[in-house]
């Protein structure tokens, strides 16, 4: 927690009070949003492309189907396909298992077909292939209350480079694998620890004994770093911020316009899935 | 003998028209006798020369006219037959003669006649030849006389008016005791504003002064009185937010008041959430402050002065006051160590919100903060006087055991004031001021660490007054300040920990002024000021300097990213890397228009050698100071104002109306998506503005009687205009705000109780509005539009309070007071701001919440003194 966050939060248990309101507010154009975290992990890695709705609007996201979306660098290309809508816009996946390289620039590119009123166009990032720290170990820290575990991921910080971290965990539920949600985008960077091994918690969620888990550590750019701090600003709010910046998107477009959204490559290191009583 | 008088007196009721314009008396009598055909009989050396006549009026008899121009103070008359002989009462101090009179200076000390404190501000004037003066901080005055007998009125707000008789012979010292005015007979429990100080004495600055003692009949937030707070009800100073001590001045920042106490600066003047200002009431003696007509002695803050002075101590009697009220106590104990010659006072506040502090979740909360004021003063002779002061306050906050933060400013100060000569008066100081911020990050013990942030300055200045005439003063000084800012030092915090300590530097700086005020009263109706400031800021070349890879024409802040530093360079020994040199001319003029009116012109300009940056709206330690260097240039600001004073003849109301325009250059904003992360190449997070703000504000107030009051209004703007921001395009600033409305009441219900009432109206702050909402990884995420270009809706709210006063005597001694307040009455809940997020439940879905703060809050104080 950075610290000024705390004086917020105190501000507000003590003397704030808080009541939800419906504020008639102006829509702006509906712009074009990339979702991209791209990484070798098959849980994780992921396209989403939609467009962005107004405020109040109570619809699923638009998505967009028609797009072209391909991953390249010198030697090798990745095709993305779509396969599915959802609510918050179309999903697309990778045609073959993706291999990066550390180090490596990767080209972003998403093509949009035009229609009659519409040009065609093409939205571009780049990205180097950060390096990717491997997780190990995986502990748990008992609270004061039974069978309530934190997750701990025990990692070691490559020494005299400077390293960015993120992390997610997805829980087996009913079967089927579901990537929990935080109260926003978990980070921790190396300042103060370079080279030592460390771990970090994930405060979302207590496991009990009975859970099966698995957890995706990622090694991020510094950049991608810079985003997701951007993007915790709006949504870690308070009402007290100074200013509420637009996390700056790194697409370029051709029509000029602006897009939001993100391309990150992650190193990401999946653990194996385990039950949580197996580790305690 | 006796015909020639009947013809005199039929030749006074002899009417004519006259039209005299600002005219000299010499032309005056020229043409009364050549149309009035008159013998005047008269010396020209007598005659003044500088002061002009007006008089229009048709119909009018001679002996109106004749009374007019010599009305008894200076030169009388008497008619015989058509010869009009003028007598010299005194001889007029602008005639020829008047200037070759030998003037004696009448210099001394204004106290307070039970405590032996002096009297800041009061006014000292000789009714018989219409001049006086204003004794100073340390309650000083000279003046420079012609010999003879004079009727002396000596004034000040909050005292029993003066009157004595003084002969002057040769120099002369005349210290003054004032009486406290007694509750009861308080004529104004309204703070004083600029229109406060036209009685005779034209002041150059617009001025606003306020008191404790009326502070403390205000309705209060939370149990306790802030001059702050009372700040705010005046025209021209605005709440940063609601409930907040912080202080926005005439469109300018929060950092752009210089805060002094004692003339030490103070770098964060709110404690914590900033419900209170760091002043504890019962610790000062005076507040003044200036929002335009600066005097060019103050320097290094854009927008505003806010002057503070301590009380010295009672060199009399031991005392002992306090107070007690919802939220926390006070004390302070005043110990004469010789009596007349040597006092000390200590003086503590502390609140009781950690005996009371919130738990959650088994773990707890803390909100605490205390402040400590101490001052010594020795008489050493009759001319030199020694006072040593001490300032300390500590906030803290701590949430759950996992974070925590504390801060703090302490101040020190040896001044040594002088009486050179009866018209010289000099103060030589020595200073020091620290503000220091610590965090402690705990969310995993092994992790946890430490972050501090310190600012030290060290300053010495020296100024001397001094009284030529009775109308030409000038005050000139130097001072020099040493900064260190050390930037951000992270050491590891539990035992436990493996963080590595980093390696801060300290960013190290000389600020250096010279000044002159020039005060010039060109007669009784004009009186001009002229003040020059020469300000030096010079950067100590940096032990660890960042190379950026950048053209030099572009090695500004607004186009270097941290991206752009190609190497580091490791500097030793003590250089100097840069230097920005500014003259900050300060012109105004004051001129009596009747004795009623007057106007005021006046043109500021101000350099601003380190800026804050805030991260929340909120008043809190979070903010952090940026110096200038050669990436980042100083603010400047230029401000145009006039005023215009008037009052009625018994001083029963007055009003004033006074209009500004501001220009701002190089102010201080982070990046868009700044990194806000404290380093010691701050110039890569930072870009530069201008600004602009302007508006008009008013006040009017009923000063006497069993109802007085005031009503204030401000209209105003103010905007800021940043190339990386909104496209470049001016957009509001944080402080606009169109309109402002405060009215003030107190009605005496009998000799001990006393009603007062606010009433506070202001217009919705901007805010950065969502326009849209898109999807990522998992969360909603709002799409801002442009910056503050939505409004929150206006807010108002009543405020009541009733004081008890338990009688008290004329030694001011076992007086007691008991003020029951109720903060907004009919519990509106005011917009503080709105919060776009996530639904808890649902991060896939947004949710708009109305944050307000107080709904109805009742408190009370208790105060005495013994």
């Amino acid at each position: 927690m950075k610290y000024y966050c705390l004086i917020i939060v105190l501000f507000l248990t003590i003397i704030g009070c808080e009541e939800p309101v419906k504020l008639d507010l102006p829509s702006g154009e509906p712009s074009t949003i990339i979702d991209a975290n791209i990484s070798e992990s098959n849980v994780i890695s992921r396209v989403v492309l939609s467009k962005s709705l107004g405020f109040n609007d109570t619809i699923d996201f638009p998505p967009i189907e028609n797009a072209s979306v391909v991953l390249s660098n010198n030697t090798t290309s990745f095709s993305f396909n779509y396969v599915s809508t959802s609510s918050v816009g179309a999903v697309y996946e990778a045609q073959n298992n993706v291999e990066l390289e550390e180090d490596q620039f990767y080209f972003f590119s998403v093509y949009l077909p035009g229609s009659i009123e519409d040009p065609d166009t093409l939205y571009q990032a780049s990205m180097k292939m950060p390096t990717k720290v491997p997780i190990d170990s995986i502990g748990f820290k008992s609270t004061n209350e039974p069978d309530q575990h934190v997750l701990r991921i025990f990692f070691t910080d490559p020494e005299n480079e400077r390293n960015y971290y993120s992390w997610r965990v997805s829980q087996k539920i009913n079967g089927q694998f579901v990537l929990l949600s935080n109260n926003k985008v978990p980070l921790y960077t190396d300042q103060g620890i370079d080279g030592k091994s460390v771990f970090v918690e994930f405060t979302s969620k207590n496991f009990s004994e009975s859970d099966t888990i698995q957890v995706h550590f990622k090694s991020l750019t510094r950049d991608t770093y810079d985003y997701y701090r951007a993007l915790n600003n709006l949504i870690d709010v308070s009402g007290t911020n100074t200013s509420a910046d637009n996390p700056r998107s790194n697409f370029i477009s051709s029509a000029g316009d602006q897009s939001f959204g993100y391309y990150s490559l992650e190193g990401v290191d999946d653990s194996e899935v385990f039950a949580v009583g197996d580790t305690l | 003998m006796s015909s020639s008088l009947l013809f005199a007196q039929k030749r006074v009721k002899e009417k004519y028209d006259f039209d005299f314009d600002e005219v000299s008396w010499s032309e005056a009598i020229h043409t009364l006798s050549k149309e009035c055909n008159l013998n005047f009989i008269y010396s020209d050396d007598n005659l003044p020369v500088v002061n002009r006549f007006t008089f229009q009026k048709k119909n009018a008899t001679l002996e109106e006219v004749l009374t007019a121009l010599f009305d008894g103070k200076f030169l009388g008359y008497r008619m015989d037959g058509d010869d009009v002989i003028v007598s010299v009462i005194r001889i007029p101090l602008d005639s020829k003669e008047g200037r070759r009179l030998t003037r004696y200076p009448v210099n001394g000390i204004i106290r307070d006649q039970y405590s032996q404190e002096t009297v800041i501000g009061a006014t000292v004037f000789f009714e018989d030849i219409s001049i006086g003066t204003v004794s100073n901080f340390n309650g000083f005055y000279s003046i420079s006389v012609p010999a003879g007998k004079y009727l002396v009125s000596i004034k000040s707000l909050g005292y029993v008016n003066l009157d004595t008789i003084i002969d002057v012979k040769g120099e002369t010292e005349m210290h003054l005791n004032l009486k406290v005015k007694e509750t009861k007979l308080r004529e104004i429990v309204v703070l004083s504003s600029n229109s406060e100080v036209y009685d005779g004495i034209l002041q150059l600055s617009n001025i606003t002064t306020v008191t404790p003692e009326a502070t403390n009949e205000l309705p209060l937030i939370l149990g306790e009185g802030d001059v702050m707070k009372s700040l705010q009800l005046m025209p021209g100073f605005k709440s940063a937010n609601e409930g907040s001590s912080e202080i926005s001045v005439r469109g300018g920042g929060t950092d752009q008041n210089l805060f002094l106490i004692d003339n030490v600066p103070i770098y964060n003047a709110t404690h914590s959430l900033g419900f209170y200002s760091i002043f504890n009431t019962n610790s000062l003696k005076n507040v003044q402050t200036y929002k335009s007509g600066i005097p060019a002695q103050y320097g290094g803050r854009g927008s505003s002065v806010i002057d503070v002075h301590l009380k010295e101590g009672n060199n009399q009697k031991l005392r002992f006051s306090g107070g007690i009220g919802t939220m926390s106590a006070n004390a302070t104990l005043e110990v004469p160590i010789i009596k007349d010659k040597s006092s000390f006072i200590i003086s503590g506040r502390r609140p009781y919100t950690d005996l009371l502090s919130s738990s959650t979740r088994g773990e707890i909360n803390t909100v605490l903060f205390y402040d400590l004021s101490s001052k010594l003063k020795f008489q050493l002779d009759k001319k030199n006087t020694l006072s040593v002061s001490a300032y300390f306050s500590r906030d803290k906050l701590a949430f759950q055991n996992i974070s925590s933060s504390e801060w703090g400013n302490k101040t020190a100060n040896v001044t040594w004031s002088s009486l050179l000569s009866p018209k010289t008066f000099s103060n030589l100081t020595f200073w020091y001021t620290n503000y220091d911020v610590a965090n402690i990050v705990n969310n995993i013990p092994e992790t946890s660490y430490r972050t501090t942030y310190a600012l030290d300055d060290y300053g010495l200045k020296y100024k001397v007054e001094q009284y030529f005439t009775p109308d030409i003063t000038l005050k000139a000084g130097i001072e020099s300040i040493l900064h260190t800012y050390n930037q951000g030092s992270i050491t590891p915090f539990d035992e436990e920990s493996i963080v590595t300590p980093n390696d801060p530097q300290d960013i190290r700086a000389v600020e250096s002024g010279a000044y002159m005020d020039f005060e010039w009263n060109m007669n009784q109706k004009v009186k001009v000021g002229l003040g020059l400031r020469y300000s030096r800021f010079d950067n100590v070349r940096n032990e660890r300097e960042y190379i950026y890879d950048i053209e030099p024409f572009l090695l500004q802040a607004d186009s270097i990213s941290d991206g752009n530093i190609i190497d580091t360079v490791r500097n030793s020994g003590i250089s100097f890397d840069h230097s920005y040199h500014n003259i900050d001319p300060r012109f105004s003029v004051s001129v009596a228009l009747t004795p009623q009116q007057s106007v005021r012109v006046a043109y500021d300009r101000m350099t601003q050698y380190a800026q804050e940056l805030a991260l929340t709206t909120l008043p809190s330690n979070s903010g952090v100071w940026i110096p200038s260097n050669k990436y980042i240039k100083p603010l400047i600001n230029n401000q145009y104002s006039i005023g215009y004073l008037t009052k009625s003849r018994d001083n029963m109301y007055d009003f004033s109306l006074d209009a500004y325009y501001k220009t701002s250059d190089n102010i201080l904003e982070f990046k868009p998506n700044g990194r806000y992360i404290v380093t010691d190449h701050v110039e890569t997070d930072v870009t530069t503005g201008i600004g602009q703000s302007y508006g008009v504000e008013s006040i009017f107030r009923k000063r006497k009687g069993k109802l007085t009051g005031s009503v204030s209004y401000t209209y105003s703007f103010s905007f800021i205009k940043i190339p990386q921001i909104n496209n470049g395009n001016w957009y509001p600033t944080n402080q606009d705000q169109r309109h402002v409305f405060n009215i003030l009441a107190s009605f005496q219900i009998s000799k001990q109780i006393q009603f007062s009432a606010v009433w506070n109206y202001a217009s919705g702050r901007p805010y950065t509005a969502p326009i849209g909402k898109y999807y990522k990884e998992g969360y909603v995420v709002p799409i801002y539009g442009d910056r503050n270009k939505a409004r929150l809706p206006s807010t108002h709210h009543l405020d009541i309070s009733l004081t008890f006063y338990r009688k008290m005597n004329e030694q001011k001694k076992n007086e007691s007071s008991f003020n029951f307040s109720i903060y907004n009455v009919y519990a509106r809940k005011n917009t503080y701001s709105y919060i776009f997020r996530s639904k808890n439940n649902n991060p896939q879905e947004l949710e708009t919440v109305k944050v307000y703060l107080f709904s109805i809050i009742p408190s009370f104080s208790y105060n005495f003194k013994f």
